[in-house]
């Protein structure tokens, strides 16, 4: 994720520099359509953002994933059923919003470093809680999607099956 | 956030806590009632130099005294065998096939939960029923699974039959004799339907015994120890039902009576203690905590509010409703938050609909006690009637459970449903 991270910012800061140098040469003209160097470097970053981007997108799930599931095994335990693991990772949320009205206020009140401390500890159950939320929302996922590929099979058995007969 | 969401948040996790059963109910509740506490005071519900006096001002001790004194006495009852007595003898009297004996069995069942817990019921009919099934070489899993359902049943008879009668007489004002008077015949009512549908249900059975070779009398160990402990369990009946003369609290009587039998009528007080169930009274304790600090959030004013509107669209058929919604919500959460919860909120919509508030109770009972067979978690006594299916390797799944009980429960329901329009009309 790092390398292509900086091969993108590579990319993209290497578009931006030689943009101004190429400025005189690079002028496209298709029919009444014309396209300077500034729009051409435009599309070309576009399409480095897109290749690029997308392989972060990756590797980033990949750690989401992993980040979440750590996060939702530590604070939820060990749970085989799906709809119990949804049902825990909505009571985490609600106890983290619960946790955080409690905190705030007493770390604001403490003298000089309270306005500080108390953003750090939002800080740190919102990024825990957005974890929670994705870890929820993969369940969810997986559990719709479980249901209705089993329902889809179904259907089509029953439909193949009258076909057959 | 307001105070409101917060104590909807509060409501929510302890819900979704109590739902899956991540953590034992009492701890739960505990969780519940701590949050209430610290959100109390931040904010401004409760007070820092007064808390512990406001704390305690929410919790209902008459009803915690009621709880703890009947089930010491329900316990030390039990453990001089006078119930494992009972359904020998009639088992012996009766004789012949295992389906005749299983009927008085269940009906035994209703009558033994009428004063002591489902737990205990449960467990002392789980245990003669096997050792009976095995004596006629029959299936028991049909017999305990109904044991189990007419535990429920046994609780709507008496006040002292379950913790959300004590909590709704205590709440409402409601007589020891006015649940002899409405409960009790809905009570023997359903027994009799679902007796003869249980009659039917078990079909033939293959084995049967003209005899049963046993002498209830070996069940009872000492028989002075038994004979104290039936004259204190009698005279806490009768004091009960004449607590008008005396003018005394329901829970000062029954710990009164608790300390008798602990004194005169156990030889093990100390066994007794520790078979006390605890987690109930922490659990009942903690609840009180959380419904006041609802109550004071404004939370359950803003259900009532809601509760009123629907209880708008049609008031007679309201209490029906409002049984059925208790019934349901028992199914999945133990029936003691939801009749706590319901109790203030239930006095809102009787002020402002004009719905008499004694039926609302009323439908409250039977919802909370009947509700409870609709699932093998519904219950207590339906979990111990699974575990102990399984233990003797007939386990019972959550589909056979329902094929074997949602017809019965839903006659019971039935039943009540018509017995409230009844009150209603009277």
């Amino acid at each position: 994720m790092l390398k292509n991270i900086l091969i993108l910012y590579f990319a993209l800061f290497l578009c931006r520099s030689i943009e101004p140098y190429l400025r005189p040469f690079l002028r496209v003209k298709v029919g009444v359509l014309v396209a300077d160097s500034e729009l051409i470097f435009t599309f070309i970053s576009l399409l480095l953002l897109i290749y690029f981007g997308y392989f972060i997108l990756i590797d980033v799930r990949f750690f989401l994933n992993l980040a979440s599931k750590i996060v939702s095994a530590w604070l939820v335990g060990e749970e085989k059923s799906r709809v119990k693991l949804i049902a825990y990772d909505i009571a985490v949320i609600i106890a983290l919003i619960l946790l955080y009205e409690l905190l705030a206020p007493l770390a604001r009140g403490v003298q000089t470093i309270g306005e500080p401390l108390a953003t750090a500890i939002q800080i740190g159950i919102l990024a825990i809680g957005l974890l929670i939320v994705y870890h929820l929302a993969g369940q969810v996922y997986h559990l719709t999607k479980n249901r209705i590929e089993r329902l889809t099979r179904n259907l089509t058995r029953r439909f193949s099956r009258k076909d057959s007969e | 956030m307001t105070v409101t969401s917060i104590f909807i948040l509060i409501f929510a996790l302890i819900l979704v806590l109590l739902v899956t059963e991540r953590y034992h109910r009492s701890v739960a509740a505990l969780i519940g009632a701590l949050l209430t506490i610290l959100f109390g005071i931040e904010y401004g519900l409760f007070h820092l130099p007064s808390i512990l006096d406001e704390v305690v001002s929410l919790i209902d001790v008459n009803t915690i005294l009621l709880a703890i004194g009947v089930m010491i006495l329900a316990e030390a009852v039990a453990r001089t065998g006078f119930f494992e007595f009972i359904g020998l003898g009639l088992a012996k009297l009766v004789g012949g096939s295992f389906r005749r004996v299983s009927i008085i069995l269940i009906i035994l069942t209703v009558f033994i939960t009428a004063f002591v817990t489902t737990i205990t019921a449960m467990v002392i009919m789980g245990a003669l029923t096997i050792s009976l099934a095995r004596r006629f070489k029959a299936d028991p899993s049909r017999t305990i699974v109904y044991e189990a359902i007419m535990t429920n049943v046994g609780g709507l008879m008496l006040m002292i039959s379950s913790i959300p009668n004590l909590i709704v007489a205590s709440h409402l004002d409601l007589e020891f004799l006015e649940f002899v008077e409405i409960s009790l015949p809905l009570a023997l009512l359903i027994t009799l339907a679902s007796a003869l549908y249980i009659f039917i249900a078990l079909g033939r059975q293959p084995m049967s015994l003209r005899k049963i070779e046993a002498n209830p009398w070996t069940v009872i160990e000492d028989k002075s120890t038994f004979y104290r402990a039936m004259i204190i369990f009698v005279s806490a009946i009768v004091l009960f039902i004449f607590r008008d003369f005396i003018g005394a609290p329901l829970g000062l009587i029954a710990l009164g009576c608790a300390v008798a039998v602990l004194a005169l009528g156990s030889k093990e007080p100390e066994s007794i203690f520790s078979s006390i169930d605890w987690g109930t009274i922490f659990f009942l304790t903690s609840f009180y905590v959380i419904v006041g600090g609802l109550e004071k959030s404004g939370v359950l004013e803003l259900l009532a509010n809601g509760i009123f509107q629907i209880s708008e669209i049609e008031p007679t058929a309201f209490p029906v409703a409002n049984m059925w919604v208790c019934a349901t919500a028992s199914s999945i959460i133990d029936n003691i938050p939801i009749t706590m919860i319901l109790i203030p909120i239930m006095k809102y919509v009787s002020r402002f609909a004009h719905i008499p508030l004694r039926i609302l109770g009323w439908s409250m009972v039977f919802g909370a006690n009947l509700g409870g067979s609709l699932t093998p978690i519904g219950a207590p006594s339906c979990i111990i009637a699974v575990g102990i299916l399984r233990r003797e390797g007939k386990p019972i799944s959550w589909g056979e459970w329902f094929r074997k009980c949602l017809p019965l429960v839903s006659i019971q329901l039935l039943l009540a449903s018509f017995y409230i329009l009844f009150l209603l009309k009277a």
